[in-house]
C-alpha cells in the first residue's frame, strides 16, 4: 500500500512576459489544495517536485498547511517544451498555423503536433517523445515504495505521461488526456507491489462550492 | 454542442445480505450528500437518468430529491451479471467463505476469462459493451448540457476504457478501483470525447465522512 498524489501546478502567468511562475489566483489554488489535504489529515512522507519555478512554488504554497518530511527537487518531472514543439510542427507543416484561433482550435490541433513527435515525423532540437516518457516514469519510480505517501508537483504533460505508463494510452489519447487537468487537481496512483494503479483522476474537492467556481482553471 | 455526462457508480448496496440490488443507509446517505455537494457547486444538470437496476434508480432519486430534476432510466447503463460468470466458472456468488478481498480477486480473474471469451455467461464482454456505449450515445448524441447518470462499476469501467481504447486488464482495474459514488466523467464535443474525471468523492471528502469512502 502507499500511494502517490500527483498534483498538477496552480494557475500560472499564460499572456504575460513569463509563463513561468503562479498567477495570484494559482498560489490561491495552491494554498486551498494544502488546506485541504491537511484537514483531511494528509501527511505525506516525501513532498516532490520539478524545478519549474510554478512548480517549486505551488509545493510551497502546499507545504505551508500539509508539510512533509522530506522535499525535493527532481528535474526528470519538468514539463516538456511546448513552444518549441509547436514552432518546430509548424515549419515541417506538421499544423498549418503557428497560432490558435481559439481554445477549439488548440484542442484539435495539440494531439497532432504529439503524434507527430511521438513518430518523430518532424525535426526538433527538442528531447524525444521516448526520452521525455522515459525520464518521468522513471523520477516517479524513484519515489515509490511499498507503504510510503509521496507528494508529486508537477504539469500536465508529466501528469499524462504517468497516466499513459498506468493504463497503456496512445499518443494521441495521452494528448486529449492532458488538455482536461486542471491547475492544482490531484490524482492518486495507488503503489500495489512495485506497481501503478490508478486510484482517482483530475479530482478539484478543494475548489468546490460556487464562491471558488472561478478558480478551476485549465489555463 | 457539448455534453459533460457525469457517470455516478451507485452508493453502497447491500453486499452481505440476500439482495445486493438496494442502497443500504449509508448508501442512500453518500448519494443525498453527493447532491447537496453538487447543489453547493451550482453545477446544474440538465437531466439525470439511472440504468434499470434498483441502486442506480435509488441513486438517482437520492439526488434528484435534493437537486430537483425528475429522474429517468435510460436501460444499457446496468451492471454485467457478476453472479451468472461466477456461476459459469463454477463459483458461489460472494461465498460467505472468502473475503471480500478474496472474493474481488476471484471476480477479476473471471472477469478476464469473461473478456477472453472464455467464460461466456447470459450476455458476452462484447454485447455488453456494446449496450453500454448505445445508452452513452442516448444520453450524449445530439445534445447538449450536463447529464448525471447512476451506474455501476463495470458498466461505468466500460465506458471509460472503450473510449480511452484500453485493454480489458484495465477496464478490470477501473471496475475494481470504483467506489460508491465516485464521479467519472467524459466531455463530448463534435466528434470528440475526453475523458476528464475518475473516481472522485468530493462530496465524501471531510474527516467526519471518512467512514462513508467505501468499495462495497
Amino acid at each position: 500500500m502507499g500511494e502517490i498524489v500527483f498534483v498538477r501546478h496552480g494557475q500560472a502567468s499564460f499572456g504575460t512576459d513569463d509563463y513561468d511562475r503562479l498567477s495570484e489566483l494559482g498560489w490561491r489554488q495552491a494554498r486551498w489544495l494544502g488546506e485541504h489535504l491537511a484537514h483531511e489529515g494528509r501527511r505525506f512522507q516525501v513532498a516532490a517536485s520539478g524545478n519549474l519555478r510554478r512548480h517549486r512554488e505551488t509545493a510551497e504554497a502546499i507545504a505551508e498547511a500539509c508539510g512533509a518530511d522530506d522535499a525535493l527537487v527532481l528535474p526528470g518531472l519538468n514539463e516538456m517544451d511546448f513552444d518549441t514543439l509547436l514552432s518546430d510542427a509548424y515549419a515541417a507543416g506538421v499544423i498549418p498555423v503557428s497560432e490558435f484561433a481559439d481554445s477549439d482550435d488548440f484542442m484539435r490541433e495539440f494531439p497532432r503536433i504529439i503524434k507527430a513527435w511521438e513518430a518523430a515525423s518532424f525535426s526538433t532540437e527538442h528531447e524525444p517523445y521516448a526520452d521525455f516518457c522515459a525520464r518521468v516514469t522513471e523520477a516517479v519510480e524513484s519515489l515509490m515504495q511499498d507503504g510510503r505517501d509521496v507528494l508529486i508537483v508537477s504539469s500536465g504533460g508529466p501528469k499524462a505521461v504517468m497516466m499513459r505508463h498506468i493504463l497503456g494510452l496512445g499518443a494521441v489519447k495521452m494528448a486529449q488526456v492532458l488538455l482536461t487537468i486542471h491547475n492544482s487537481s490531484f490524482s492518486r496512483f495507488l503503489v500495489r507491489n512495485g506497481n501503478l494503479l490508478l486510484g482517482e483522476f483530475n479530482a478539484t474537492p478543494h475548489l468546490a462550492g460556487p464562491e471558488r467556481a472561478h478558480l478551476r482553471t485549465y489555463i | 454542442m457539448a455534453v459533460e455526462l457525469w457517470l455516478v457508480r451507485h452508493g453502497q448496496a447491500a453486499f452481505a445480505s440476500d439482495d445486493y440490488d438496494r442502497l443500504t443507509d449509508l448508501g442512500w446517505q453518500q448519494a443525498r450528500w453527493l447532491g447537496e455537494h453538487l447543489r453547493g457547486m451550482e453545477v446544474g444538470f440538465d437531466r439525470i437518468a439511472s440504468g434499470t437496476l434498483r441502486r442506480q434508480r435509488e441513486t438517482a432519486e437520492a439526488v434528484s430529491g435534493v437537486l430537483g430534476v425528475a429522474p429517468q432510466v435510460v436501460p444499457g447503463l446496468e451492471e454485467y451479471d457478476a453472479k451468472a460468470l461466477l456461476a459459469k466458472a463454477g463459483f458461489q456468488d460472494r461465498d460467505p467463505s472468502l473475503s471480500r478481498r478474496e472474493h474481488f480477486k476471484r471476480l477479476r480473474g473471471v472477469l478476464l476469462a469473461w473478456s477472453e471469451g472464455r467464460a461466456e455467461g447470459a450476455e458476452t464482454w462484447v454485447a455488453f459493451r456494446e449496450r453500454v456505449m448505445a445508452a452513452i450515445a442516448t444520453l450524449t448524441e445530439g445534445r447538449d448540457g450536463r447529464v448525471l447518470a447512476a451506474a455501476s462499476g463495470g458498466s461505468i469501467a466500460m465506458a471509460l476504457s472503450t473510449i480511452l481504447n484500453l485493454a480489458p486488464e484495465q477496464m478490470i482495474e477501473f471496475n475494481l478501483q470504483a467506489r460508491n459514488t465516485g464521479i467519472s466523467r467524459l466531455v463530448f464535443t463534435g466528434r470528440r470525447v475526453y475523458f476528464n474525471m475518475f473516481n472522485a468523492i468530493p462530496h465524501l471528502e471531510r474527516p467526519e465522512r471518512r467512514h462513508a469512502e467505501t468499495y462495497s
